[in-house]
């Protein structure tokens, strides 16, 4: 049972945060526009003070404090644009896209295809199927491909068959989870094409919501789902992420979703617009980087071909020209890429520290190969979004630096002061993502954990950017990094 | 653009009230009315219409939240940048002497007084990278070597009475000189001089406290060491520590030299008068805050100005308004003599970052006992 966590279940304790909030999107549009925007502003009084007490020094001395205001004006930006500009992209009144691809729109319903690849899934894989097909989209053709399981996973699919109503593709060999997927598009007929994870479980009408927003904004290619954790409450490690995926998609996401230019539709619920994808979808199978092939970067790489196939699709395309992919043309269109926050989806987080590190090694790998691929053509989509994503990729890249000067050297020195300042700073940001949560999920206690993330993040995973960048080319299935 | 067909499409929602008090329903496009159609929980919704009232509303709303990001900003900043009245002071703890260096310094102390040396300083403080800027540990040294080897500290009033020869040290003896009138004299120099029972002369630059620098002593900073008993002050010009006279010495001071506009430099009188206004200022600003008027000055960059008729205008404004004028030329270091000339400009021994305190007494030694009798 995916857990509730939505915003309608009413809370018991009377507080008047909410009959506020409702009564300013009650409001016209405009002016619901500009009391959000205030109310968001006072809000961020506490870091916006911080930033103008900072900013003499600042200009006094850029090079020292350079990260920490850069990271500062940031996380006030993006808060930014997340609370006082998002719109959900299922609000076809309420929400504007700009049609700068200049694409015909969708049909009313059109087809859509939900395709999963599943590879020794045997423990989730149930509740996987079950909540695809449980999908209440009216014209739904729901695919599972089977890479060649060994663990029982593909005779339970065949007798989930017989309850489900869905298209088995069961692959002899193993080919790796884009491969697999792209082997079972082959049968795709859907003018829509979502992909899930096989660990996921979607909300009902995930997959509406998400083809509503592709119908009413027909300059979005693409568009990714609201993701959380299913075993939240397994482990302190998986309820820390939880929190964090919370942030990371109705913030961060939804930051750059303002912008029309969400850097990765991820994997647990992306829907694409077919004529978005299809022509690439074999250089996303075959995609190489160093000199071999790269089998991670799914979901990040597939976004990259939807955000700059009108600079880099041609090339792509005629790599492979000769592939049943490339039988119709579809011409290359400068897409907008969105988020669909009331689109809910539910996956599997590692439980285990060891797990949770493979994982981030994996994710860290997908980054760097992204960066040079994506990192091209960014620039050109805009102030905003270039912005965000080379600010982003700095902020990463500078992370294990920053890690080892306040953690290592500053001890070392006997510059406690230093490691005070930057731990106190990593607290800052944690606890303002934390409020954030917990505006956002009011009644919900686990804002606390949120705050951790960010000392996790900088204490820990900082680390995993050097390690990544030396074994990128040791890439397998999903589970070993 | 289509008027939504939606009332009649909706499941249940037949017959809904189009009273007055309701807007106008919007008018969506196909795109717009297809996603609503799938997205029935959507169907009784009403939003409002967009009429005059909402968009003044919105101007107003937008208008304060303008108002109040640029008020917190410029709070901010201001709160960052304001330079508190008295800041606090820092002790330096005591720099441990070998003690070889020890035991010269007091061995020096019994030998016989030669004539008082003039020193000078700029700022005492860490972290700086001027040479200029000597660091607090180093400064405790130097303060630490003359109270060890019977250095007696000065007041103005006794180097002129020296030069008059009505003086006579008992013992070795120096006058402290600071320029600028930096922050780090009341932060750091202060307790250590307290810490020997060592008096100094600061001579400042009278534009500069209190104008939000956070580089120069505050005028309440400058009034507690005064009062403290330790300090003396002079000028080092109102507002003419600057190297903005151009022309074809370009590196001159401003109070040593005219000011150039279009090629040609100001005539006599002109630079007579900007000098002697800015001289006259300088003083008026000690009196405005309740301080002695100085009577001694330090040339901004050690510029006395050239043979020319300017230079010699400067230095008869200098000589009228002040008993006593120094600079550091580094050239022919001296220490004060017995002399009638009121108008002699006196070089000090300047003191720079990195110097050691042996290194410091050395030269004292040196000076003083090269000086003629």
């Amino acid at each position: 049972m995916p857990p509730t966590g939505a915003p309608s279940t009413q809370t018991p304790t009377a507080s008047p945060v909410r009959p506020t909030l409702t009564w300013v999107e009650g409001r016209e549009r405009g002016v619901r526009w500009s009391l959000r925007r205030l109310l968001v502003l006072l809000c961020l009084t506490p870091l916006l003070a911080i930033l103008a007490v900072r900013l003499p020094d600042f200009l006094r001395d850029p090079v020292l404090l350079s990260y920490g205001m850069g990271v500062l004006g940031s996380t006030i930006f993006i808060f930014y644009r997340a609370y006082a500009h998002y719109e959900d992209l299922a609000d076809p009144e309420l929400s504007r896209v700009r049609n700068q691809a200049g694409a015909p729109p969708l049909p009313a319903v059109p087809d859509v295809t939900l395709i999963v690849a599943a590879m020794n899934e045997i423990d989730v894989i149930d509740q996987c199927v079950a909540s695809m097909t449980g999908s209440d989209y009216p014209r739904l053709q729901v695919i599972v491909v089977d890479d060649a399981s060994d663990d029982g996973t593909t005779a339970r699919l065949r007798e989930l068959q017989t309850r489900h109503d869905f298209t088995l593709v069961t692959l002899p060999e193993r080919v790796g989870k884009k491969k697999a997927l792209v082997a079972g598009l082959r049968q795709a007929t859907g003018e829509v094409i979502a992909f899930t994870d096989s660990d996921c479980v979607l909300a009902p009408d995930a997959v509406r919501r998400c083809v509503a927003a592709l119908v009413a904004h027909p300059g979005l290619g693409a568009v990714s789902g609201h993701a959380r954790a299913l075993n939240s409450e397994a482990t302190l490690l998986s309820t820390i992420q939880d929190t964090w995926y919370e942030g990371s998609f109705r913030v961060s996401k939804a930051a750059e979703s303002t912008f029309g230019s969400v850097t990765c539709v991820s994997g647990p619920l992306a829907v694409f617009r077919r004529d978005a994808i299809w022509n690439y979808l074999p250089a996303w199978a075959a995609d190489r980087f160093l000199g071999a092939e790269f089998r991670f970067a799914t979901d990040r790489q597939l976004t990259g071909y939807v955000l700059g196939q009108a600079w880099i699709g041609s090339g792509l395309k005629s790599a492979h020209a000769d592939s049943p992919f490339l039988a119709i043309d579809h011409p290359e269109r400068r897409w907008q890429v969105g988020y669909v926050r009331s689109a809910k989806v539910w996956t599997v987080v590692p439980e285990s520290g060891r797990a949770f590190l493979r994982q981030q090694i994996r994710w860290k790998k997908s980054f760097i190969r992204n960066l040079c691929f994506s990192g091209r053509f960014m620039w050109r989509r805009g102030l905003g979004p270039a912005v965000l994503y080379y600010g982003h990729a700095l902020w990463v890249l500078a992370a294990p630096f920053m890690a080892v000067r306040h953690l290592v050297w500053g001890p070392v020195q006997g510059l406690w002061l230093l490691t005070a300042l930057y731990l106190a700073g990593v607290l800052v940001k944690g606890t303002a993502w934390g409020v954030a949560y917990a505006v956002d999920n009011p009644g919900d206690r686990r804002w606390r954990y949120r705050p951790l993330m960010s000392v996790v993040s900088s204490v820990w995973l900082s680390w995993l950017l050097p390690y990544s960048l030396l074994t990128i080319r040791r890439g397998v299935w999903s589970r070993t990094p | 653009m289509i008027t939504s067909s939606l009332p009649a499409a909706l499941p249940g929602g037949a017959g809904h009230p189009d009273t007055l008090a309701d807007p106008p329903p919007t008018k969506v496009d196909a795109s717009t009315a297809a996603a609503l159609a799938l997205l029935p929980e959507l169907a009784h919704r009403r939003l409002p219409a967009r009429r005059l009232p909402h968009r003044a509303l919105q101007t107003m709303i937008t208008t304060i939240t303008l108002v109040m990001v640029a008020a917190l900003l410029t709070a901010g900043w201001s709160y960052a940048t304001h330079v508190p009245s008295v800041r606090p002071q820092i002790s330096t703890p005591v720099t441990p002497l070998t003690p070889h260096d020890l035991a010269t310094y007091l061995a020096s102390a019994d030998a016989a007084p030669g004539a008082p040396l003039v020193l000078s300083y700029h700022d005492i403080r860490p972290d700086s990278d001027s040479i200029y800027t000597v660091t607090p540990a180093d400064f405790e040294a130097q303060m630490q070597m003359l109270d060890a080897a019977g250095y007696q500290a000065l007041t103005i009033a006794e180097a002129g009475d020296y030069r008059a020869g009505t003086f006579e040290p008992t013992g070795h003896s120096v006058l402290i000189t600071f320029d600028d009138g930096a922050a780090g004299l009341w932060q750091y120099a202060d307790p250590i001089l307290e810490r020997y029972g060592l008096i100094a002369v600061t001579f400042v630059i009278t534009s500069a406290p209190d104008s939000g620098s956070p580089y120069y002593l505050t005028w309440d900073e400058i009034t507690l060491m005064q009062q403290s008993g330790r300090w003396e002050f002079g000028s080092h010009s109102h507002d003419l520590h600057t190297k903005d006279a151009p022309g074809p010495d370009r590196l001159g001071s401003a109070l040593a030299h005219p000011v150039w506009a279009d090629g040609v430099p100001q005539s006599l009188d002109a630079h007579r008068s900007r000098v002697e206004h800015d001289l006259d200022r300088s003083l008026a600003a000690f009196a405005e805050h309740g301080l002695p008027i100085p009577t001694t000055f330090a040339y901004p960059f050690s510029d006395v100005g050239t043979d020319s008729e300017a230079g010699e205008a400067t230095r008869q404004a200098v000589a009228e308004r002040f008993s006593l004028a120094f600079v550091n030329t580094n050239r022919d270091t001296q220490p004060l003599q017995v002399t009638e000339d009121t108008s002699q400009i006196i070089d000090r021994a300047e003191i720079f970052a990195g110097h050691q305190h042996r290194e410091v007494f050395d030269r004292l030694q040196r000076l003083t006992e090269a000086a003629p009798e």
